[in-house]
């Protein structure tokens, strides 16, 4: 029963129009086919091409899939065509149970009905019986939180107020499969956090969610597995840290070299950063809580009077700035830097960071009044691997270890 | 296929209360725009006939009585054309979004149809009451006729829905043709009997039912029964062709209407 396979995609293919006026016409050519129950045309005529291309996967219950990918890259043309909306031109697409879909929040209110008389006809075309709503009104209510406005109509809602009212009525129909596309971003903060946990519980209780999203800290934060989609084929597919590392990378702008920020050059250049242990030996990847080692050769273009380091470490994909290394901590004294090349060196005792990949930028303030001298991003990427024998809780791994002491009595 | 069906009344009734409070909650004079419209065009006819602008002599009941009921019967029947393409149409931006029953919009456009004849019904037991024509036990079948009208019309009107669904051209040109029909049918005037004039009654599947339910309500005999029966049953096979039609060719079109 846990391993039910609730979506089975098969070598699924579907193809667009680029000109709606042939669309069209291709349309009425395809009710004739099927009227004399021939297969769909399987070529590109003119005009078309391929949405999405042989796709094959899985989704089994308690399973959230995430799918990410840039603007046009077939992922919500592929909820469609789990949702059954869409027919696929080739493969087969199998669904077990009843499917919720998300794939637009509030399709189907009207503006001038209640937000309860639209309850009950979204309700009753999401496929709930009116037994059914009888017995969940109440929860959809409060889940939706809507106050007073629930008998006011809905063209005086906000957006935000309309995908809460559409979320709450989706989620509230026992759905086996739940189908969600990009529809909390319009919500506020604690409706989206109260909505991420709610499709994590439905997850938890058997339901097998499939979740498209450009928020990758939602992604993280919720899918066991990411599909990240390219010009409607897969790019990677498999667990979500490894995948989402994938796509960031694919993705941060001007390749892999050093970024330095506008303005910067005036200042100084970095030319060469390096990492090694506390010995001094260069290292290719850092060991989980071991020493490293920073150096950085810099070529200082004007007189900088007592500047100020700063490294950000940041794990790649996630976008959060985990952690700073500045001087002004270390209480250190700030010497001032002459024109010409200089080596700074930072030593960090215990690197605290759990496996993964993480990347290094800088910023230099001045000493009048922390004036901003100069910012580089990607100084370097680089990986910290397990120490052998470490702990690793593999999904949902958090990024820091922190050194605690333990009693117990 | 009839199990979709009963799967989608709960869907259709749905959409028809939404349908009706949308339509009225804007409006003042709510259920008044559903008779205005037969009556207006009646009277028109009326007032034309007896000014001797037109010359129609020949009917077998008194003249507004025949165009009142005539013009009512064709309303009845150019709405069930008309409804199941609106009702689709209103039910697009939700059915490229959401997977539903299909049948569901056709079933809440006749839903509306049938409120609408119910009103008219209304409308001509006033008038019958009012020139006091004289009451047969056959004017209680005149409603199975009426059904019959929204069968035909609807039958039609299932046809016009995937083709109307992807061109504009459908919504346009019905209207147009619709307006034609009113003066090719012997709403207003007596069918002609001589060729070839005679061709638009023969031709004419509409006229045969309209004819004999405007005869059972306003004298409560009808004076070609077999047209009538056969036309009710060429109307209900072209029905469930029409559904079947509807069925395999409407997701090819949601599929090009932005699903």
């Amino acid at each position: 029963m846990a391993d039910e396979i609730l979506i089975q995609v098969e070598g699924v293919a579907k193809k667009f129009c680029r000109s709606l006026k042939r669309s069209l016409w291709y349309g009425i050519l395809d009710v004739g086919r099927e009227l004399a129950g021939q297969s769909r045309v399987d070529q590109l005529r003119k005009d078309e091409f391929w949405a999405i291309r042989d796709l094959t996967f899985q989704v089994r219950r308690g399973e959230i899939l995430g799918i990410i990918g840039p603007n046009g890259s077939g992922k919500t043309t592929l909820l469609r065509l789990i949702n059954g909306l869409l027919l696929p031109d080739m493969g087969q697409v199998t669904i077990r149970g009843r499917v919720g879909a998300l794939i637009q929040l509030g399709a189907g209110f009207s503006p001038i009905l209640s937000g309860r008389e639209n309850i009950d006809i979204n309700a009753a075309v999401l496929g709930i019986s009116r037994q059914e709503l009888a017995q969940c009104l109440d929860d959809i209510v409060a889940f939706a939180d809507l106050g007073e406005f629930l008998d006011a109509p809905v063209q005086s809602y906000s957006s935000g107020m309309r995908a809460r009212l559409g979320f709450s009525v989706a989620i509230h129909m026992r759905p086996d499969i739940l189908l969600v596309d990009e529809v909390l971003s319009v919500g506020d903060m604690v409706f989206r956090n109260k909505a991420l946990e709610r499709m994590y519980q439905l997850a938890h209780s058997g339901v097998a969610v499939v979740f498209v999203s450009h928020n990758l800290g939602q992604v993280d934060r919720l899918c066991s597995h990411v599909l990240y989609l390219r010009k409607g084929c897969f790019e990677a597919y498999g667990p979500t840290a490894e995948v989402i590392t994938r796509y960031v990378s694919d993705h941060l702008p001007g390749g892999t070299g050093m970024m330095h920020h506008p303005g910067t050059e005036a200042s100084f250049l970095v030319q060469s950063v390096t990492l090694h242990d506390v010995s001094g030996a260069a290292l290719e990847s850092v060991q989980s809580g071991q020493s490293l080692l920073i150096r950085m050769t810099i070529d200082v273009k004007k007189y900088l009077k007592s500047p100020m380091f700063c490294f950000m470490l940041e794990p790649v994909g996630r976008s959060i700035i985990l952690a700073y290394v500045h001087q002004e901590r270390e209480n250190v004294s700030r010497p001032s830097l002459e024109p010409g090349e200089h080596v700074v060196e930072t030593l960090i005792p215990k690197l605290p960071f759990l496996p993964g990949r993480y990347e290094l930028r800088l910023s230099v303030a001045g000493a009048i009044e922390s004036q901003l001298l100069g910012k580089v991003g990607k100084l370097i990427t680089f990986n910290v691997i397990p120490r052998p024998g470490q702990y690793i809780i593999t999904n949902d791994a958090g990024l820091v270890e922190l050194d605690a002491q333990w009693r117990f009595s | 296929m009839m199990r979709d069906l009963w799967i989608a009344r709960d869907l259709a009734w749905q959409l028809f209360i939404r349908e009706i409070s949308q339509r009225y909650r804007q409006s003042v004079f709510g259920f008044v725009w559903v008779v205005v419209p037969p009556v207006a065009t009646a009277l028109l006819f009326v007032f034309l006939n007896s000014y001797k602008i037109l010359n129609i002599t020949t009917t077998d009941m008194p003249y507004p009585v025949y165009v009142m009921l005539g013009t009512v019967l064709w309303q009845i029947f150019a709405e069930s054309v008309l409804a199941p393409l609106k009702a689709f149409q209103s039910c697009v931006p939700i059915m490229i979004k959401i997977n539903m029953p299909r049948e569901a919009p056709i079933l809440a456009g006749v839903a509306q149809v049938l409120l609408f004849m119910i009103i008219q019904m209304v409308l001509m037991v006033c008038l019958l009451l009012w020139f006091k024509v004289t009451f047969s036990p056959y004017m209680l079948l005149a409603p199975g006729g009426m059904l019959a009208l929204v069968v035909f019309g609807t039958t039609l009107g299932i046809f016009l829905v995937p083709l109307g669904g992807l061109y504009k051209d459908v919504t346009e040109g019905s209207g147009m043709f619709l307006r034609l029909m009113f003066f090719l049918t012997p709403v207003v005037y007596p069918p002609p009997r001589e060729w070839p004039w005679s061709l638009v009654v023969t031709l004419n599947p509409v006229v045969p039912v309209l004819q004999g339910t405007r005869e059972l309500m306003a004298t409560g005999v009808m004076t070609d029964p077999l047209g009538f029966v056969l036309a009710c049953a060429g109307g209900v096979v072209a029905l469930v062709v029409a559904l079947f039609f509807y069925r395999i060719s409407i997701p090819v079109v949601l599929e090009r209407m932005g699903a």
